[in-house]
């Protein structure tokens, strides 16, 4: 599904190299969890795939089902069915939910070649998504995440995931600033969507979620590098002993 | 932004004008050019009687002293080449003054006229119960009728018509607002002006439909000078729209409008506007020079006058509605989208002058500049000595499509009252990157994006709009962007 | 009424172009300094301007001609009284805190202290001026690298300085006043760190010497060369001189990772006409920031310039006026941002009462080249009597898009739900209004750096702010 090799990213702006050389291999209906502490690179690497302006990508190659990924502009990534689930969901003011899930799903769609909805089934699909998440369906004439709050604007992101179907998503932090409650609603509605058709690479600090949303592969990235790779029982082992333990254990690799 | 979106913007003003046609009527031109005898012509040819001449001549004459004092208006941020007050025509009329029972009677090609500004006449009397008065070049060719109007007592005609039919009342009110003494182009306007529309809402009524008039430049080498007068009394509540387009011509055209409102106690007129008039090619060549004077005066007490303007034409835009709240607890509003693009220049806003207790008012005012254009919110509140507990509030917001356009904010704020309570903000940004990506991400292309933001950011003021209205103006809004975007 | 002031205001120009011909003579004899020069061409540009017009849209709510006819005897002054040779100097020492009118060592036609009082920093430098030239000698210790004496002086020992940025940063026809007074310009204050020259030392100006009724026209050019960082303190303090007229013009310039922080206080009386224009140029990476406090006068225009002309600078701009009697105050601001990723903050806070006018107009300019511009701008005032009126005409012009920008402006009276509050915790109405305003001004006042200054606006603050309610 996914193949990223020998990745080395470093911001535009003043050239600081964040991603050192990165592999990844993420098979189809695969769930990875990548974990690692603030400053790894965690939140670029998802940017990158995305396909944010900003980074510049100086070695490597990404190969998304079977294609280039990285020559793609960043609404044909969501087309070809990338979809990012942002750490930080961004307002859009006076732009409604509605008209604006209308041109995504129509665009998607469109490129994928399947049926148009009409308004009507795309407000039965709007309500029934919504749903996955506890989110209220009057959200439909809100204004994208303006007002929302952190839960709902964490919640609204897997809404829109469960609304474009990818083939593959990336979340990125999705649990952090949620409680207890609000984490299971969004691990339920993710792992509802969970499909042998659909890969996910989950994205964050902490072991908690990874209860929840239960990894096939647990990936530490350090650095800008996948340092170690292994079960679900390396989350658990990491909540234990913290990063140190493995910057040590690494070191005695290196 | 990306750099392919920033050439993107700079495609800039490259979008069809769809309202340029010309309609081929039969017209009767004035003599080119403007003297007491222009005046006199003119108000000859409307049969008015005495008193509106001597009123003409007396603004003429103001006019022409204005004009050697060279006291041209040169305040506002727009670059105006000058203008040949004697190379106009003032007066344009289709030949046979149309009078008609229906609308079958109608010159087909008036009608056709009609459905290719998107004004189905017929149909919008039937469906929506508009009542649309039309006035081509000079002259108001037909009201549609309206017989419920007519069972509640509401005038609403041609200002030519009213004149004759009305003459006490149009005595009484015309000029009080706007004074032919208030500014060049009114003192113009008031000299020449040969239509518009007349609307009288008596007391105690809701007007049941909504009142409308489109304005059209079809002649060349003429100017529009219409007039517009409404006076609502006691109670009462009417919502008027206005729509304005023109041909598209190599020259300049001059439209110098005035509107008039008067609102007494309790009463409540709510006034929109689509101004689609010819802006001009991509280089700036041709395109209408609409300087317009538009105040409402809330006489009344508890009184309310609301403005809402979307401003998408014009070569340069010299507008700013106003309000002067007189009586006590009256309430004003101005709602403003202006867009420009290409050469298109603007300095539009809002007056609201404080006179009476506990009047308030709210400017929201939302520029969007592309192209090469620049655009302006200039605007005045005044709290006078006498206004106590007045309140207002403004928010002007400005967004930039590219990085050959300006976005400017003069706001005035002149408090003579303690108890006052003024409040102005103002931002100016660009789409936001992060926006336009988050769009991306669900499959959104860019161009949509931008669209999707801009039309966000203008979402408040254009559902101020009557339904119908409001449905035009984002359509016309998003035409318009096309053309800005790619 | 306003043709007589026009008439009044022309026959003024007439005399002031006479008098500028005694000075420095009628025609050039080809063998002019650059000083002279360029003395010329502002008295050329000032006749072509004259005072600002009725209509003026920058005098718009200050009507300058009322008061030029008022004070219209500063033109009849012989040119040679534009010169401070004449008169006894002025004491070195501050004055005591409390000022006693009528001051014992008032001789001839020297104005003396009325209730204002000045304030001292421990330690730094300290210059006192007599008419807008320096008295006496400089007090304190000069930190080595940092020159300040007349412009005189400095033309004499530092002529290449003295031509690299005299009358540089001026821009003639913005305004006619700082036309007239660079015409005017026989002598001032020359301030010059040189480079990466840093001190904590506050330079303090004390303004405090000026004749009755007199015209000045002082001169003030500082220079912070690259990588040096100075604290300059102006004071203008009350001074009983009647009628006076002070049209002067300060030159800033903050070169490449310099620093500036500048403040001036204005206490004139209310009969004086006061005229600050203030130009600042800055280079790379360098920081300015001024704060400008009116607290008296009677009508006082600031005319601020700033221009950024280089990339990443900063630029702190914070005024705070109390407005009283029948006082104008008029803060007119323009931050011309001509370069990429620069940053401008401006603050500016009224308190007007009685019968005073406030006006603030602040323009932000960013033009087209001046990409990732964040400026912000907010006027603030509270208007306190029937009578006192305020305008304010925050302005935006922006060229290029990719910028944040935004200004706020509010106007009102101090907040009811505030005092009442405060009255519930058991406080007067009148102790209530005074903790307010006092927390209202106090935010401009505690952006200054110099703690001495700091302590000196607080008392006098308190002691305005409680006579006035």
């Amino acid at each position: 599904m996914l193949e990223i090799q020998n990745l080395h990213v470093s911001i535009e702006e003043d050239g600081t190299e964040i991603l050192k050389g990165l592999n990844l291999k993420v098979g189809k209906g695969e769930v990875h969890a990548i974990m690692g502490p603030n400053g790894s690179g965690k939140s670029t690497l998802a940017s990158v795939l995305a396909g944010k302006d900003g980074y510049e990508i100086t070695a490597g190659s990404v190969i998304f089902d079977g294609a280039d990924l990285l020559e793609m502009e960043a609404d044909l990534r969501a087309r070809e069915g990338l979809f990012l689930a942002f750490q930080y969901p961004i307002e859009l003011p006076g732009v409604s939910m509605a008209n604006f899930l209308k041109q995504a799903v129509t665009s998607v769609r469109e490129h994928q070649g399947k049926e148009t909805l009409s308004a009507g089934d795309l407000l039965k699909l709007m309500k029934e998504k919504a749903a996955l998440v506890h989110l209220d369906p009057s959200l439909k004439s809100r204004s994208v995440n303006e007002g929302f709050s952190g839960g709902e604007k964490k919640r609204n992101e897997i809404f829109q995931l469960a609304m474009l179907d990818p083939k593959f998503a990336i979340l990125d932090e999705t649990d952090s600033g949620l409680d207890i409650d609000a984490l299971r609603i969004v691990a339920d509605g993710v792992n509802s969507l969970r499909s042998p058709s659909r890969s996910f690479l989950v994205i964050t600090h902490y072991q908690r979620l990874l209860d929840y949303i239960v990894p096939d592969f647990v990936h530490v990235l350090m650095n800008g590098r996948i340092v170690m790779t292994g079960g679900k029982e390396l989350a658990l082992e990491l909540e234990e002993k913290g990063y140190d333990w493995i910057k040590d254990e690494t070191a005695l690799l290196a | 932004m990306s750099d392919n979106s920033t050439e993107l913007l700079h495609q800039v003003a490259t979008s069809e004008y769809k309202y340029g046609f010309v309609t081929d009527i039969e017209s009767e031109k004035a003599a080119i050019g403007l003297s007491e005898d222009t005046v006199r012509f003119i108000s000859a040819k409307k049969n008015e009687p005495e008193w509106l001449l001597e009123w003409r001549l007396k603004a003429y004459r103001h006019f022409v002293s204005l004009m050697e004092l060279g006291e041209t208006p040169d305040w506002a941020h727009l670059r105006i080449p000058e203008i040949d007050f004697q190379a106009i025509s003032y007066y344009s009329a289709p030949k046979k003054k149309p009078e008609y029972e229906s609308l079958n009677e109608v010159d087909p090609e008036l009608l056709n006229t009609f459905k290719r500004l998107g004004i189905p006449v017929q149909e919008q009397e039937r469906l929506v119960g508009i009542v649309v008065d039309v006035v081509m070049d000079s002259v108001s060719v037909t009201t549609t009728f309206n017989a419920e109007l007519d069972k509640n007592g509401i005038i609403f005609c041609s200002f030519g018509e009213a004149v004759q039919k009305h003459p006490e009342l149009i005595k009484k009110y015309l000029g009080r607002v706007v004074p032919y003494t208030d500014n060049f182009y009114a003192a113009l306007n008031s000299a020449v002006f040969s239509d518009g529309s007349f609307c009288y809402i008596p007391k105690g009524v809701r007007c049941p439909v909504e009142l409308s008039t489109y304005f059209r430049i079809n002649e060349s080498g003429t100017g529009q000078f219409e007039r517009t007068l409404i006076v609502v009394e006691d109670g009462s509540y009417v919502s008027y729209l206005e729509g304005c387009t023109a041909p598209q011509r190599d020259e300049n055209q001059l439209h110098a409008a005035v509107v008039e409102i008067i609102a007494m106690d309790d009463a409540e007129v709510k006034y929109s506007t689509i101004q689609n008039w010819y802006p001009g090619n991509a280089d700036g060549v041709g395109g209408i020079f609409n300087f317009v004077t538009k105040r409402g005066i809330c006489e009344g007490n508890r009184s309310k006058i609301s403005w809402t303007q979307l401003e998408t034409g014009s070569s340069i835009t010299w507008k700013y509605p106003s309000c002067i709240l007189k009586g006590d607890d009256s309430v004003g509003e101005f709602y403003s989208v202006a867009f420009t693009k290409g050469r298109q220049q603007a300095d539009t806003g809002t007056k609201m002058i404080h006179l009476g207790k506990n009047t308030s008012s709210t400017i929201i005012s939302k520029g969007i500049s592309a192209g090469n254009s620049q655009n302006a919110y200039r605007g005045l509140v005044r709290m006078t000595a006498g206004a106590e507990n007045g309140r207002n509030f403004s928010q002007c917001d400005s967004m930039l499509l590219g990085d050959r356009c300006g976005a400017h904010t003069y706001p005035y704020l002149e408090i003579l009252n303690p108890s006052a309570k003024v409040e102005h903000e103002a931002t100016t940004s660009k789409v936001g990157e992060d926006q336009i990506f988050y769009c991306k991400q669900r499959g959104i292309s860019e161009i949509d994006a931008i669209k999707l933001i801009v039309n966000g950011f203008c979402k408040e003021i254009l559902a101020q709009l009557p339904m119908e209205f409001a449905v035009e103006a984002r359509n016309l809004l998003a035409i318009e962007l096309e053309g800005s975007v790619g | 009424m306003s043709i007589v002031a026009t008439e009044q205001n022309q026959s003024a120009i007439d005399r002031l172009s006479k008098q500028f011909d005694d000075l420095v003579g009628s025609k050039s004899d080809g063998q002019e300094s650059s000083w002279i020069q360029s003395r010329r061409q502002a008295m050329q540009a000032f006749i072509q301007a004259g005072f600002p017009k009725k209509r003026s849209e920058s005098y718009k709510y200050t009507p300058v001609s009322k008061w030029i006819e008022k004070h219209s005897h500063f033109a009849n002054e012989a040119p040679s009284s534009l010169f401070a040779q004449s008169g006894p100097l002025p004491p070195l020492s501050a004055p005591d805190s409390k000022g006693k009118s009528g001051d014992s060592q008032s001789a001839g036609n020297r104005a003396t202290k009325a209730a204002s009082t000045s304030w001292k920093s421990k330690s730094g430098v300290e210059i006192h001026t007599q008419d807008g030239h320096i008295s006496g000698s400089v007090v304190g210790n000069v930190p080595t690298g940092l020159t300040v004496c007349s412009l005189k002086e400095a033309s004499l020992k530092h002529p290449q300085l003295f031509s690299a940025y005299l009358s540089k940063a001026v821009v003639l026809d913005r305004d006619p006043f700082a036309a007239l007074a660079t015409a005017f310009a026989e002598d001032g204050l020359f301030i010059h760190a040189s480079e990466s020259v840093v001190t904590d030392e506050v330079i303090s100006i004390h303004h405090d010497g000026l004749r009755s009724e007199s015209f000045v026209q002082p001169r003030v050019l500082i220079v912070a060369e690259k990588g040096a960082s100075i604290q300059v303190v102006e004071h203008f303090p009350h001074l009983n001189a009647g009628r006076t007229f002070e049209n002067r013009v300060a030159e800033i310039f903050v070169a490449a990772e310099a620093r500036i922080d500048h403040v001036l206080m204005v206490e004139r009386a209310e009969e004086a006409l006061f005229v600050n224009s203030l130009f600042v140029y800055q280079g790379e990476k360098s920081y300015f920031r001024t704060n400008t406090i009116t607290l008296g006068g009677g009508l006082v225009r600031h005319n601020l310039n700033f221009l950024p002309n280089a990339e990443e600078c900063e630029t702190h701009l914070h005024g705070l006026y109390v407005a009283k009697g029948y006082a104008h105050v008029d803060n007119h601001t323009l931050v011309d941002h001509a370069k990429p990723n620069c940053f401008s903050n401006e603050m500016f806070k009224g308190i007007v009462t009685d019968q005073a006018t406030g006006v603030f107009n602040g323009k932000v300019l960013v033009r087209q080249d001046a990409q990732k511009t964040n400026a912000y701008q907010s006027s603030k005032c509270i208007v306190l009597d029937r009578g006192a009126r305020t305008y304010a005409k925050p302005e935006l012009e922006i060229y290029a898009d990719d910028v944040k920008c935004s200004h706020g402006a509010t106007t009102g009276e101090l907040d009811e739900d505030a005092i009442f509050y405060l009255r519930a915790r058991g406080i007067s109405k009148d102790a209530a209004k005074m903790l307010l305003l006092e927390a209202f001004a106090r935010d401009v006042v505690d952006l200054i750096a110099a703690e001495g200054v700091r302590n000196y606006l607080y008392d006098r603050l308190h002691h305005l702010l409680s006579v006035t309610k």
